[in-house]
């Protein structure tokens, strides 16, 4: 009994992080129907600049969640603004999109490897205090807590977001429909442009957190969390952000009992799962909007 | 009547031609082997992805699995490697089989699922506990029947398959029958193509050549690992080499891949960084300005590309 | 309608729902051998989905539909093709990299069974006068000629039936006298037809046999003369 309450507990704190991992892919997704093929390497940015940022300052890891936003905002809106207008007017947005993401995709891994070496990076999770705590007689690492507090909070704001600002409320206008939205006056590049730059800063905070979660970080990590995102906004509900927290608890869960229970099987799962789902329900499991042929 | 083909067949005895003698001259087997290998599997995702628009970004799952069908016949079954390389491309045509719901999902979602395929497909190859049928991440060991020559020639064989294929598709009204289902699926399937079973064709004689190529592949490495023949960079550097040089022609893929494999060899092997740091840049700017690929421009310039 | 034999078209009890949505609620009509049967109705009564699910462009969800004494319930497009039904579309959907030869090509080789396609291209870009346009590529066209190339794209399977959906739809009134004359050319080669048409105006010059829908389902069949006196249809068209 005590591995298996031991499982659930540590899926849902694992899920709830995982949740922040698709976060992003999921809102530039649902604003602007790209897939941000780069997004596994924004979370690996975001990894990179808390491991410099602790190495060489100490600054913690919570410290780093301002100084990403900021960086990933006067990252997000120069790239936006380069690529997405020409591509939205272009024959087939969503291919090119994809495509262009891909690139960008390489670019960063072969800039990051160029600038700081092929090695893994690691932040002890000694950074938030030796001692454990526990719930429900289960212990774990305080950085879990703290990765798990980051993650919750993160779903709180887009949700306070969405739902009580101004910009927040075109930006679902836009998730609606497109169309509507600009005849409706929304500036749709303006919206749009800040619901990618958000996209890059949970990516990137979902990054600064991984070590806790999933260990070391690494220049081409980049790939594998991509799918693994990808798996977990469709379990959820592809185009719909809030929807993503439910992929990521179903994900977190279904990858404990699989790493407790069948440890050799455990890698295969994300993709099996994606394919399925897609398969299946490719509008996810509690969403709408079909996007099969 | 066979006028029609010429241009076509010249650029295959041109490829053939220079396969065969350039081993008397430059004696880096390996590259030029390598090299006609990218240029079959390039051919072979201009089938689906020129042909058809699905964008295979799992590719590589027919290279592993025609690498490890054949060397598990190999071991099992001790036949000739050249029955094994067949074997290699049924394999992968198998696995392209079990992958037909795949073909559901449209642009990019057929991609990503195609991805999550081909890592699905590593996993289970590496997996220990199949280490009896495929010795699991441990690798393959094909020494025993390893011969350079017989390999580097099948290659060329495969390659000169590869681009008929290409050339049939171009000339028929298969291929015609597949570009209408690319332009438009309802009008395509109102002017009575069976939608369905068209693209299926496509999609198998797709991986029968990726198949075939990771069978010879098997044969003229003889040792491997499942991270070798499942390595994403195969269906990233086929993707890219198609997209440089311009699908849905036989010459485009053909371009693309001597371009950018040589300069690979040139920049690549001691820091592939570089490499993967021009051809992402190379990418995107191939997508914002010129997303038909390099044939495009001698199109413009009213060049008949074969 | 009168001996089944003479029947070629049999839709009868279509229901067809998106969603929570019934676009068609028990819509039943059948065309006679030879017939025209216009097919009116607001917008949104379900005029085109009943055209798509007769094309096999979407399946029905309940229902039955015979064509020519055989059900074609349910099966894909190209076997309803197959079986001599095509259509053309409102906004036209051509196979826009490939040239109007192509276009046609495509549809003669893979739509009929029988007969020289080489003979059947030629007529088809013939009865459209597409003849000049052939090596243009399909992007390439105006509008009109667009619908005109959908149309011969349909001829080129050697149809029994044609469903014409909302032809008229942005054309000139030169055009559409042009088209009219042309459906009625091509209707005299013994195809027939349901003509989709918000225009009652159009029909009328096709047919007098007209099916008014509302709702997704029907409301009226008989002649025009009757329908622009039957109190439901004016309330339908001019009630709301």
């Amino acid at each position: 009994m005590d591995l298996l309450a031991y499982t659930i507990i540590a899926g849902i704190m694992y899920g709830i992080f995982f949740g922040l991992v698709g976060l992003g892919l999921n809102i530039i997704f649902g604003v602007m129907r790209m897939i941000n093929l780069a997004h596994g390497d924004f979370i690996m940015l975001g990894a990179f600049l808390a491991f410099w940022l602790f190495y060489l300052f100490g600054i913690n890891p919570l410290l780093v969640i301002p100084i990403a936003t900021t960086v990933f905002f006067l990252i997000g809106f120069p790239l936006y603004y380069a690529f997405v207008p020409r591509l939205s007017k272009s024959s087939d947005p969503e291919m090119l999109s994809f495509i262009l993401f891909f690139g960008l995709s390489q670019v960063i891994e072969a800039v990051i490897i160029l600038a700081f070496g092929n090695n893994q990076r690691s932040i002890p999770s000694t950074v938030f205090g030796t001692s454990s705590f526990s719930i429900l007689g289960q212990s774990f690492p305080k950085a879990w807590l703290a990765t798990t507090l980051v993650a919750f909070a993160a779903f709180i704001i887009i949700y306070w977001y969405f739902r009580h600002t101004r910009l927040g409320y075109a930006t679902r206008a836009i998730m609606s429909n497109r169309e509507e939205a600009l005849i409706s006056g929304i500036d749709i590049d303006r919206v749009s442009a800040i619901a990618f730059c958000l996209g890059l800063v949970f990516a990137s905070v979902a990054g600064i957190f991984s070590y806790f979660m999933i260990g070391a970080a690494y220049p081409s990590m980049g790939p594998d969390l991509t799918t693994v995102s990808f798996a977990i906004i469709v379990l959820g509900s592809l185009g719909s952000p809030l929807g993503t927290v439910i992929g990521g608890l179903l994900y977190g869960v279904a990858v404990m009992f699989m790493q407790t229970y069948f440890s050799s099987w455990a890698n295969i799962l994300p993709y099996i799962l994606l394919i399925v789902i897609m398969l299946l329900k490719p509008e996810g499991l509690f969403g709408k909007a079909a996007r099969s042929a | 009547m066979l006028s029609k083909y010429y241009s076509s067949l010249g650029a295959i005895f041109v490829i053939i031609f220079i396969f065969v003698t350039l081993p008397f001259v430059y004696n880096n087997q390996s590259f030029l082997f390598n090299m006609m290998m990218y240029l079959a599997l390039a051919e072979g995702l201009n089938i689906i992805y020129g042909f058809t628009g699905y964008l295979p970004f799992g590719y590589v799952g027919f290279f592993g699995a025609g690498a490890y069908g054949a060397s598990i016949v190999i071991m099992f079954l001790r036949i000739s490697p050249f029955l094994a390389v067949l074997a290699g491309g049924i394999a992968a045509v198998i696995i392209g089989i079990i992958l037909f719901p795949l073909l559901r999902l449209s642009g990019a979602y057929f991609a990503i699922a195609n991805l999550a395929a081909s890592q699905a497909l590593y996993y289970l190859v590496a997996n220990p506990n199949l280490q009896k049928i495929t010795q699991g991440p441990y690798g393959i060991d094909l020494s025993s029947v390893y011969n350079a020559n017989a390999s580097y020639y099948l290659m060329l064989g495969v390659l000169v398959f590869s681009m008929l294929l290409v050339l049939y598709m171009r000339k028929t009204d298969f291929g015609l029958s597949l570009l209408a289902i690319k332009e438009d699926r309802v009008t395509a399937a109102l002017a009575g193509i069976n939608i369905v079973k068209t693209r299926s064709i496509a999609w198998m004689l797709s991986a029968f050549v990726a198949g075939l190529c990771g069978a010879v592949f098997a044969w003229f490495t003889a040792v491997f690992y499942p991270s070798t023949v499942f390595n994403l960079n195969v269906s990233v550097f086929t993707i890219v080499f198609v997209l440089f040089g311009g699908m849905g022609t036989i010459v485009g893929p053909l371009l693309g891949t001597l371009i950018l494999y040589s300069m690979y060899n040139f920049i690549g092997i001691s820091t592939p960084e570089y490499f993967q740091l021009f051809y992402g840049l190379l990418i995107m700017i191939l997508v914002l300005f010129l997303p038909n690929g390099v044939v495009s421009i001698l199109q413009h310039w009213r060049i008949d590309v074969p | 309608m009168s001996h089944s034999e003479d029947v070629l078209l049999r839709v009868d009890g279509l229901v067809k729902k998106f969603g929570e949505l019934k676009a068609l609620n028990g819509f039943s009509i059948t065309v006679g051998k030879g017939k025209i049967v216009g097919l009116a109705g607001p917008n949104g009564s379900g005029k085109t989905t009943v055209i798509n699910v007769i094309s096999g462009i979407y399946k029905p969800d309940v229902g039955s539909i015979e064509f020519d004494g055989k059900s074609i319930y349910r099966l894909p497009s190209h076997k309803i093709v197959h079986r001599g039904i095509n259509r053309t579309f409102q906004v036209p959907k051509p196979l826009a990299g490939l040239t109007v030869l192509q276009n046609i090509s495509i549809a003669a080789i893979y739509g009929s069974q029988a007969g020289n396609k080489t003979e059947t291209v030629k007529e088809a870009l013939e009865i459209v006068g597409l003849e000049d346009a052939k090596d243009t590529l399909a992007a390439n066209l105006t509008l009109a000629q667009q619908k005109l190339l959908g149309l011969a794209r349909a001829l080129a399977t050697k149809p029994k039936m044609l469903l014409v959906d909302e032809i008229a739809a942005g054309l000139s009134s030169q055009e559409l006298q042009w088209i009219a004359d042309m459906l009625i050319h091509i209707h005299k080669s013994g195809i027939s037809m349901i003509v989709v048409e918000h225009l009652m105006g159009f029909i009328d010059s096709l047919t007098s046999d007209v099916v008014v829908m509302n709702a997704g389902a029907n409301l009226f069949r008989g002649s025009i003369e009757d329908a622009s006196r039957n109190e439901e249809v004016i309330e339908v068209f001019l009630g709301r």
